[in-house]
């Protein structure tokens, strides 16, 4: 079966229908940021904590860079160096979501207010596509070494990191949005 | 082993043995991931006393169910154990089993969104004729109370939409025979699609059962802020409906990713069959607008449990009817593309002549597409300045000139042909027709002082109804006689399929040629008890609905018993010349025996030559 | 091309006895229609009718054609005798046709009729208007007339009622929201404000005013024609085919009778 479908054409199947897939999960973050300038326009609460906001921000850049990190040395063939950079890159995330998770217990932002609506909902979206990522660089890198990724084979840890890098874009423009713009 | 480019595990797989069918699994495991979901809950609630389910305690019980559904399906050793590395255990039955669990075989899912759809459609069928048993008198004498009868129409109507409107044709028929139609030998993400179509009958089984949580009376828009209101069931309909676009979301993601790269050779462009270029279009479409409903409606459940203002009075009513519309009116295309496509598909076919300006006909998909995100507030006409109506009012009547092109290249293809009189080529006539009048109706909707006057009345019923049942069902059911040799390798009965054609006609267009009259005569949507002088019209609707339901339990009878015991059909029974037809009936589990190379475009019938062959597999052709 | 001769020949017939027994009907075929705002709305719907007719005949005439003209004597797969793939002039008909008729009718009906809309509205407003408060809660409708210093016109049995002067501009006020329950921001819903008879609806939006223009012009009630009946259009609830109010139009001098009995009603605290 596998004689089909050339490798290369496989290859770029799977890449680019995760694209596709990536970009048809742009919507529904194009129609909350919509939202969030519908309802809330350039507002941002003076009770909102900017210090654990950038902290939040923070730890997100500092785990993409290390999920892409990990990613260009499985390219090199270095498959322990891939499986420590996911897993830190998943405690980085999960770090963040602790944060979030603070942050909401605390009620900081109130919210039955318009901004606490559009936080919430803005930084619940954001929060939910990050649970999902650092499951996926969990689970991955179990896979990982089970099935031993080579230099040639690690679609899924590309995948994974494609995955990691849009939420991790997405999560800033959250932060932007409700902390500065 | 399946594809050499995902690095396999090392040890060999121990097949498992299954003491119980998955499906019986997945409701012991749903179950048990509802009460979980729910006592979890329960016993963060910081408030004592609330009863065992709540609305809340609902919704987490509900992820809950479908984690536990997709992971006893079959997900937990198909999906789960590769995700982390293990071997799957996953063994896919080699007889009829096989459709009651997690496949990864593209005509298998096929078939299962077939039956499931089909089921979708039995149901929210009986449903229509509750509804229509109800309006047989101008009081409410069948149901009890107003709001039973608007959950029903809520019920019917959001299980037509999403589960067989945007599914019979898309990933029934899509998932069967477009790697077929294009040559493919499997799908790129049949794992993800096996899996995504056991989303379907959860999310109608949601639906369905929605009722139990309280009557929701928001027919399928649910329209703010009169859902904050509602009852509990509100919530079901929101998850119920996320499940389902999720299906199609997978669906459309896998079969556009097949079009694109899964082509065989030879099958450039420009040779593409029409009904893979409705598929892709709608692919293209559902990848856009099914997320931005979920999200919608994600924001409208958030609204109605927290609850926040978003969409009442405090907030933005009129943004929930944009968001929705947004998605709605794509959705009406979505329904109807591959219709129209396969119209062009069949009719040379059916006529043995050349298709005529197939360009046009590929244009005028495309151009659908495009402009099906631009009208959306037509269906707010009622809600707007009239400078705002002025450019919505363009788009709309715009948007009949690409439709127009379908009719263009059909209307070409049928003159002076020889078309032979089947069943199929019946339905397809039939099924222009209603479009027909369902696209010139909508002329009328397109023009605001009208619109204001016919808006949520049965005019508007009737014209969506001519549209989706009269183009988009009549064309599946003709799909579906027209495939019948390939998917089963037997062959319906030409007089049964002609007698129940010709029924459905009858009923069709008795009931809903009615119903803009009882519009016109000020009968308004979304009541059970109505002003006695529109009695007798709508008696006579009922009537012939009966009929119209009547005659599509008929066609399913026949096209079950035909797909049993109905004559064996021979190889090409219709002389096809696209590549379905190349693989054996039913098709082996390879589809082709070989490669198959095309050498030609499959629309030309003014010689013999074939369109593609087959090239045996070459040991070593990577 | 002795085929398209003898079609296009049929279509003409067909298209002109169609016409000439649409013309006939036409006064019927929307409904009973008493505002100028309707009257717009029914000559849109006849144009468009009469201009939609011959393309609806074209297609079904030509779906019949095919079934006995082109229809294949047995269903033995013979190729058809004529392959055409391409006719530049059909297709340049059909696409011009097209073209030309969606712009025709964007710009008549459409773009003419918004116009009237606007102007009479303009028109309208400085004719001294009727003014009519409409509430719209769940499931009610409530009539303020502000200029008689009228709360809530009812009848006799304290029902809803509106009633307007015949000949005489009426600017409608569109709120949802419930008098009874004000403090309640969940208690409003989307409602639609209906007459049939005036051919013309406007939901009713919580948190919004919405204001509508129309003279009425015949003396009129639901025994005139059901369809002169106030009518909520947009599902609001279990109560919803239950939203409805009589409607009477009448001449100015009962109007103003009409007005002094609801303001005795109103005095005695009815």
């Amino acid at each position: 079966m596998a004689s089909t479908y050339p490798k290369d054409r496989e290859m770029a199947a799977y890449r680019w229908g995760f694209r596709i897939f990536l970009v048809s999960q742009c919507v529904p973050f194009v129609l909350i940021f919509s939202d969030w300038y519908m309802f809330n326009g350039d507002y941002v609460s003076p009770w909102v904590n900017h210090w654990l906001g950038a902290g939040e921000a923070l730890f997100d850049i500092a785990s993409g860079w290390v999920a892409w990190r990990a990613l260009l040395s499985i390219r090199r063939g270095k498959l322990m160096d891939m499986v420590q950079g996911f897993r830190r890159a998943a405690v980085l995330g999960t770090v963040q979501l602790i944060l979030l998770a603070y942050q909401w217990g605390t009620r900081f932002v109130f919210p039955g207010t318009r901004y606490g609506e559009v936080y919430y909902t803005l930084t619940g979206v954001s929060g939910f596509y990050e649970l999902v990522g650092v499951f996926i660089m969990v689970a991955i890198s179990f896979r990982a070494v089970r099935v031993a990724f080579t230099a040639e084979y690690h679609w899924d840890a590309d995948a994974a990191v494609y995955f990691w890098i849009f939420q991790l874009v997405a999560g800033l423009l959250v932060y932007l949005l409700l902390y500065w713009i | 082993m399946r594809d050499m480019t995902q690095a396999e595990p090392r040890n060999d797989p121990q097949p498992k043995i299954l003491h119980m069918a998955p499906i019986w699994r997945g409701f012991i495991w749903a179950a048990a991931g509802f009460i979980i979901g729910d006592l979890l809950t329960v016993a963060v609630d910081p408030f004592r006393g609330n009863p065992l389910v709540t609305e809340p305690s609902a919704v987490v019980g509900w992820v809950g169910a479908l984690v536990g559904w997709l992971l006893g399906i079959g997900g937990y050793e198909e999906v789960v154990l590769p995700l982390f590395g293990f071997p799957s255990t996953w063994v896919e039955p080699k007889n009829w089993r096989r459709y009651f669990g997690l496949s990864t075989s593209h005509k298998v899912i096929g078939i299962q969104y077939l039956f499931s759809s089909s089921s979708i459609f039995l149901v929210a069928g009986l449903d229509a004729m509750a509804i229509r048993y109800e309006l047989m008198q101008p009081s409410l004498h069948f149901f009890t109370y107003s709001g039973q009868y608007l959950a029903a129409v809520g019920v019917h109507g959001s299980l037509m939409m999403f589960g067989v409107g945007t599914v019979a044709m898309i990933s029934g028929l899509g998932n069967y025979f477009v790697p077929l139609m294009i040559g493919a030998k499997r799908t790129v993400f049949s794992r993800l699609s096996g899996l995504g179509h056991w989303l379907l009958p959860f999310g109608a089984l949601t639906l369905i059962a929605s009722p139990l949580l309280g009557y929701w009376d928001t027919g399928w828009r649910g329209y703010e802020p009169l859902a904050m209101q509602d009852p509990g069931g509100m919530v079901y309909y929101y998850l119920g409906i996320f499940a389902m676009t999720l299906s199609t979301i997978l669906t459309s993601l896998n079969l556009a990713a097949t079009i694109i790269f899964y082509r065989t050779r030879g099958m450039t462009w420009a040779r593409i069959p029409l009904f893979v270029w409705g598929i892709l279009t709608v692919s293209l479409l559902n990848l856009i607008w099914q997320p931005e409903i979920e999200m919608t409606f994600v924001m409208a459940l958030l609204s109605k449990l927290v609850p926040w203002n978003f969409f009442d009075a405090l907030g933005s009513v009129e943004t929930y009817l944009s968001m929705f519309w947004l998605f709605g009116h794509p959705e009406v295309y979505i329904i109807v593309l591959p219709a129209i496509a396969m119209w062009n598909e069949m009719i040379p076919v059916m006529a043995q002549k050349n298709l005529f300006a197939r360009d046009w006909a590929i244009i005028g998909l495309i151009f659908v597409m495009m402009l099906s995100g631009l009208v959306w507030a037509h269906h707010m006409f009622t809600n707007m300045r009239n400078s705002e109506m002025f450019p919505f009012a363009f788009f709309t009547e715009m948007i009949s000139i690409p439709t127009g092109f379908s009719f263009m290249a059909a209307i070409g293809t049928l003159w002076k042909a020889r078309l032979r009189l089947t069943t199929p080529s019946l339905l397809i006539l039939m099924s222009l027709f209603n479009f027909l009048i369902g696209g010139l109706t909508g002329v009328y909707l397109a023009d605001p002082p009208v619109n204001l006057q016919v808006h949520d009345t049965f005019f508007v019923i009737a014209h969506f109804h001519y549209t989706i049942i009269g183009g988009m069902i009549f064309t599946w059911i003709a799909s579906m006689y027209y495939w019948l040799p390939k998917l089963s390798g037997r062959m319906y009965n030409e007089t049964w399929g002609m007698i129940l054609a010709v029924w459905i006609f009858i009923g069709f267009n008795g009931t809903f040629s009615q119903m803009f009259l009882v519009g016109l005569e000020g009968m308004n949507r979304w009541v059970p008890a109505y002003p006695p002088y529109l009695k007798a019209l709508n008696y006579d609707v009922s009537l012939f609905a009966f009929f119209l339901g009547a005659g599509f339990v008929g066609h399913a009878i026949h096209i079950i018993w035909a797909w049993r015991k109905g004559p064996s059909a021979p190889e090409n029974p219709w002389h096809a010349k696209t590549l379905e037809w190349l693989a054996s009936s039913p098709p082996s589990e390879e589809n082709f025996p070989g490669e198959v190379e095309v050498v030609r475009g499959f629309y030309r019938y003014d010689h013999d030559k074939p369109s593609a062959y087959i090239v045996k597999d070459q040991p070593e052709s990577n | 091309m002795a085929e398209a001769l003898v079609f296009a020949v049929i279509w003409l017939i067909a298209v002109i006895v169609a016409e000439i027994g649409f013309h006939r009907i036409q006064a019927h075929s929307m409904y009973y229609t008493i505002s100028n705002q309707g009257h717009i709305a029914l000559n849109a719907f006849n144009f468009l009718s009469s201009w939609l007719l011959p393309i609806f005949i074209f297609v079904v005439l030509l779906l019949i054609f095919v079934l006995i003209r082109f229809r294949a004597p047995d269903n033995s797969p013979k190729p058809s005798s004529v392959q055409t793939m391409r006719n530049k002039w059909y297709i340049l008909l059909w696409v011009g046709t097209s073209f030309v008729l969606n712009i025709v009718f964007w710009l008549h009906p459409t773009a003419v009729d918004l116009e009237t809309m606007f102007a009479n509205w303009n028109h309208e407003q400085k004719q001294h208007p009727l003014i009519v408060n409409v509430t719209a809660r769940q499931w009610e409708w409530i009539f303020s007339y502000p200029q008689y210093g009228i709360q809530q016109a009812v009848n006799a049995r304290g029902q809803d009622e509106l009633e307007l002067p015949v000949g005489r501009p009426v600017k409608f006020f569109l709120r949802s929201e419930d008098p009874f329950h004000r403090y309640d921001v969940y208690a409003d819903v989307i409602h639609s404000f209906w007459i049939p008879a005036f051919g013309i609806k406007e939901d009713v939006i919580p948190g919004e005013t919405r204001t509508e223009f129309l003279i009425p012009q015949r003396v009129a009630s639901y025994k005139t024609s059901p369809l002169v009946r106030v009518q909520c259009a947009e599902v609001c609830g279990p109560g919803h085919p239950y939203m409805e109010a009589p409607l009477y139009i009448v001449k100015a001098k009962q109007f103003h009778t009409w007005i002094a009995h609801q303001k005795s009603l109103q005095a005695h605290g009815a």
